[in-house]
């Protein structure tokens, strides 16, 4: 999930001071439509219906549930499943408390917090973890004098707000040092401009957006937090615990469909490519292919494990659920971590189609 | 004759078409790489005044915004103008230029009043004219935006981006922001931004729609390297110039790519990855904005008229060329169609038809000359053919005198071999070739009283008509001398008490008299050697005189031969008053005489070698038993041999006489 602007965006990133009437009107009248075709879908008829929500806009970011969506993995697996693109505007777990939808994509920290925040049959839970290796990086410029992270003391550093402020800001208080931060927009420009002596990027995103905007791999110096003690998994898959507990077998559908639409995408990465442009044009967002292909291989590298002893697709390791959860209580934004058993609750679907029920 | 016509006017034809071809292909290649290099030379130049006259347009509206935005800052900071005022001035602003979208001038959180985060006076055109509003709120951060981040921190006028606002009726915009400040504890801040929001509509329409050549384009990319304007469709605003490098794996693009967003302007060579084509990319930048123009001109098409100029010249070339060469045909036809009817004229000419007409070309040159050679010529032949004509006739007259000339001298030589069949005290055999029809030489021989037998050989000097008539004389004359002597001895036999009458016939007497005969009234002062001689058949005496005649060959039946030496007198014939001496010899039976003349012995091969006297008596010593007609054949057979085919230049005169002994003793 990236705020991160691929290169230049029409509404989301480069809007000036007024709303987007059209796009909203757009966007509900393709709602509606969805919604007439899928009721009146024969095929559909059977299926259950359920909806995702996604951190953001299309992008090969989220590959997998695209293509498990064209390739019709969901519908075998019983569920009729719309997919929500996500945006500036759109907040998963708002669409999650409010029913809009059933299942949501967020970064491992995001999840701990909504979970914390949230009790009951409203209380988040987590069902598998995409992302296992994080994306998120700080990039410098190699002739400036970061040589590393604690040359970073008093520099100008340009950072997103919320769970990507997480591991820079435990960074910082773990070196004991104190950079001007700044908020970072929607594009890099001010790096670009020299604004700022270091900013956030995604390695799948952001990062391959200072190549293609003229720079070469060893004009940037980058550091990856996942390499400082802080590695934080990213993308994982939600619902609301009242989802769980009513319909375990509709998470375990969607939970298996959207694995094995991932590992197809990685598997025919231009099949998937083909549909996740064909999503983005949809969306009217900038396409370019060499961009969302370095994207997909990227997730490849962060999802998939690389070497024996990784965690496999899908599975949280209890290690990486503490070490986000000490790093939120460690900042101050969680009085107490909710335990690893109630928030974790997806284990059993990996093993199987027919794993045991839900863990209570 | 068609081989012969088409050669040389072949010859002709490629000869010269091939000098003329080689020329125009020179002159047409030579053309198009001069005009080439003269046109690429200008190329450059045109393609970057083309592109600095588009950034020089652009420029003429982007440029005054940042000047004015700057008036509005120095006024905020120097006047701390009042709401109202701002609102005001940002409504003439927008009045003054049309290309102005909408014009905001955004605080500092708290900058322009103590607690509220959000200060920024926007107004905006619309339809129904200016509106004024302001910005900022929760929904809409604005200090962490680009527009007014970025010149905020560099403190420097700052183009942003283009985008499209969809609020500003979806088109292309482009804010420039201008940082104003304020003093703070002696130090000057910012304290907030102008901006300038500009439609660039304009400039899209201009850069898309800037024709160059057929096939050529201009494109717009930002500082980053996105293309705002694009011929290839789902490229503007999607791709940027480095991205569709790496999707093309173009090392090149990337690198012009870095010089385009770095303000550089080149001339390069590049192939387009829009339509695939070679040509030229030039580029260089807005220097308001920073952005960079590139001009992309295809080879193929900046070379059209080059290429339609080396058309034309190879058209007109080519049809020069085929004008020439039915040119060439026409003359070399010309040439060679009298050559072709001469050549006809002169076969016939050749083929027997002297009179025959030859062609007269009508032009005066070398053909005619040739034509009118072949008229004299055909009148020589003529006249040559007819005198020649004539002469053979009367040739063929005198040969066919001639003929009969030999004929009769021939006939006035005894042939009958054996002479005297019911004798048989000799054999004798005697030829004569001679060289022409007629010859000077001569043998005889006959009875001349009892038991006497004469035979002689004689060579008249000199050759043809007049030595056969001297022949004819002499040989008559000395047959008659011979006869007269002979009665006149018989006469004297019928004395009583005279000599026998066989001493009466005495060649040398015989000589005596004949020459005497012969040299009267020889004008023509010619002479006959002559051998003569009798035999005595019941003796084998042999009485004889030569008249400067070559010696004859005794041959003695042992088979030793031997000149027979002969006394040196003249020739008969010369002078008169001469005396012939008579020497006498005896032949034993089986002894034989060989008479010749010099066509004998002075007979030559091609060598010019004689065959001499020593040939001659070595061939008689090894005649052995043989008959006198053999004797005779065999050393004509070998002097013809000898001559191997050389021409023969005298007559061959033999006689071969084999006396037998007395009838007697033969029986």
């Amino acid at each position: 999930m990236s705020k991160g602007l691929t290169l230049l965006r029409p509404c989301d990133a480069l809007r000036r001071r007024r709303p987007c009437p059209r796009r909203a009107f757009l966007g509900a009248l393709l709602l509606a439509w969805a919604a007439i075709f899928c009721a009146s879908s024969p095929a559909a008829a059977g299926a259950k219906r359920a909806a995702l929500v996604l951190q953001w806009q299309p992008q090969a970011q989220f590959a997998g549930f695209y293509v498990a969506q064209a390739k019709g993995f969901y519908r075998e697996a019983g569920v009729d499943l719309e997919i929500i693109p996500g945006g500036q505007d759109v907040v998963a777990s708002r669409l999650l408390a409010q029913g809009r939808a059933q299942f949501a994509t967020m970064f491992l920290a995001t999840g701990i917090e909504r979970r914390a925040g949230s009790k009951g049959p409203q209380a988040v839970v987590h069902l598998a973890q995409l992302v296992q290796r994080s994306a998120l990086m700080l990039v410098t410029r190699a002739d400036s004098g970061i040589k590393e992270p604690r040359d970073l003391d008093g520099k100008t550093v340009s950072l997103w707000d919320n769970e990507f402020r997480l591991q820079p800001r435990a960074l910082f208080q773990r070196l004991g040092i104190h950079p001007r931060i700044l908020p970072q927009s929607s594009t890099l420009g001010l790096f670009l401009r020299g604004g700022a002596d270091a900013a956030s990027a995604m390695w799948y995103n952001e990062y391959h957006t200072l190549l293609v905007s003229g720079l070469d791999a060893g004009d940037l110096r980058i550091f990856f937090y996942r390499d400082l003690d802080l590695n934080f998994p990213e993308d994982g898959i939600y619902t609301l615990e009242k989802t769980l507990r009513a319909d375990p077998e509709l998470c375990r559908a969607v939970v298996s469909a959207s694995l094995r639409g991932w590992r197809y995408a990685f598997e025919h990465p231009e099949e998937a490519l083909d549909i996740v442009l064909g999503r983005m044009r949809e969306a009217h967002v900038p396409v370019s292919r060499v961009h969302q292909r370095f994207m997909l291989a990227r997730m490849k590298d962060i999802m998939l494990p690389a070497e024996k002893g990784d965690t496999p697709l899908g599975e949280l390791k209890q290690a990486d659920y503490d070490r986000v959860a000490k790093a939120l209580t460690g900042l101050g934004l969680l009085k107490q971590a909710p335990a690893f058993g109630e928030f974790s609750r997806g284990g059993q679907f990996l093993a199987g189609p027919d794993a045991g029920g839900v863990a209570q | 004759m068609s081989a012969v016509k088409r050669g040389l006017a072949f010859r002709l034809s490629a000869l010269v078409l091939t000098g003329a071809g080689v020329v125009l292909a020179a002159i047409v290649v030579t053309t198009y790489f001069l005009a080439r290099e003269a046109l690429l030379e200008h190329a450059e130049a045109n393609a970057r005044n083309k592109a600095q006259a588009l950034v020089n347009r652009i420029e003429s509206v982007l440029a005054p915004i940042p000047r004015v935005a700057q008036g509005l800052a120095y006024d905020l900071e120097d006047q701390g103008l009042s709401e109202e005022s701002i609102f005001k001035r940002q409504r003439r602003f927008l009045s003054d230029n049309d290309s102005l979208y909408g014009t905001a001038v955004a605080y500092e959180p708290g900058g322009r009043i103590a607690g509220r985060t959000y200060y920024a006076p926007y107004t905006f055109r619309t339809p129904l004219g200016p509106k004024a509003t302001f910005l900022g709120g929760e929904n809409y951060r604005y200090h962490a935006m680009d527009w007014y981040q970025i010149p905020r921190e560099l403190d420097r006028i700052e183009w942003s981006e283009p985008y499209y606002d969809e609020g500003g009726g979806n088109s292309l915009m482009s804010t420039c922001s201008i940082p104003f400040h304020k003093v703070e504890n002696g130090r000057r801040v910012v304290a907030g931004v102008v901006t300038a929001d500009v439609s660039l509509e304009w400039l899209k329409r201009l850069v898309a729609g800037t024709s160059v050549l057929e096939t050529g384009y201009a494109y717009l990319i930002t500082k980053s390297g996105t293309y705002v304007t694009h011929p290839s469709p789902g490229v503007a605003f999607h791709e940027s110039i480095f991205s569709r490098a790496e999707e093309r794996g173009d090392e090149n693009l990337r690198s012009i790519g870095k010089d385009m967003i770095r303000g550089g302007s080149r001339f390069v060579t590049v192939t387009s990855l829009h339509t695939g084509k070679p040509g030229f990319l030039v580029y260089a930048p807005l220097p308001s904005t920073g952005w960079s123009l590139g001009v992309f001109y295809p080879r193929d098409e900046l070379l059209a008229s080059v290429n339609r100029l080396a058309f034309i010249t190879a058209g007109l070339g080519g049809g020069g060329f085929v004008l020439l060469a039915l040119l060439i045909v026409v003359i070399s036809r010309s040439i060679t169609r009298p050559l072709t009817r001469l050549t006809a004229a002169a076969r016939e000419v050749a083929g027997g038809r002297l009179d025959a007409e030859l062609p007269t070309p009508a032009a005066r040159d070398e053909v005619r000359e040739l034509a009118e050679s072949f008229g004299h010529m055909q009148t020589s032949l003529r006249d040559y053919i007819r005198d020649l004509t004539q002469a053979t006739a009367s040739r063929e007259r005198m040969e066919s005198e001639l003929r009969i000339a030999h004929d009769i001298q021939m006939g006035i030589l005894p042939k009958i071999f054996p002479p005297f069949p019911d004798r048989s005290e000799i054999d004798l055999y005697a030829s004569l070739t001679p060289a022409r029809e007629v010859g000077g030489d001569f043998y005889d021989f006959f009875p001349c009283g009892d038991d006497q037998f004469c035979f002689l050989v004689g060579d008249v000097s000199g050759k043809g008509v007049p030595a056969a008539f001297y022949m004819a004389v002499a040989k008559t004359l000395i047959k008659a001398v011979a006869e007269s002597t002979s009665y006149g001895a018989q006469r004297q036999g019928d004395i009583p008490g005279a000599p026998p009458s066989r001493r009466c016939t005495d060649p040398g007497r015989i000589l005596t008299r004949a020459n005497n005969d012969l040299a009267q009234d020889n004008d023509s002062c010619m002479f006959v050697t002559i051998f003569c001689a009798v035999l005595d058949m019941k003796t084998g005496e042999l009485r004889y005189a030569s008249a400067g005649h070559n010696p004859p060959v005794l041959l003695r039946a042992g088979g030793t031969a031997q000149y027979l030496p002969t006394r040196q007198e003249p020739v008969a014939g010369a002078m008169e008053g001469v005396t012939y001496t008579t020497d006498t010899l005896t032949l034993a039976p089986g002894d034989g005489m060989l008479l010749y003349t010099d066509g004998v012995t002075e007979a030559m091969n091609p060598a010019q070698e004689l065959y001499g006297e020593p040939r001659l008596l070595a061939r008689a010593e090894r005649f052995g038993e043989t008959e006198a007609r053999e004797r005779c054949e065999s050393i004509a057979a070998e002097v013809h041999a000898f001559a191997a085919g050389a021409e023969q230049s005298d007559d061959i005169t033999l006689l071969s006489l084999i006396y037998c002994g007395p009838e007697d003793d033969a029986n």
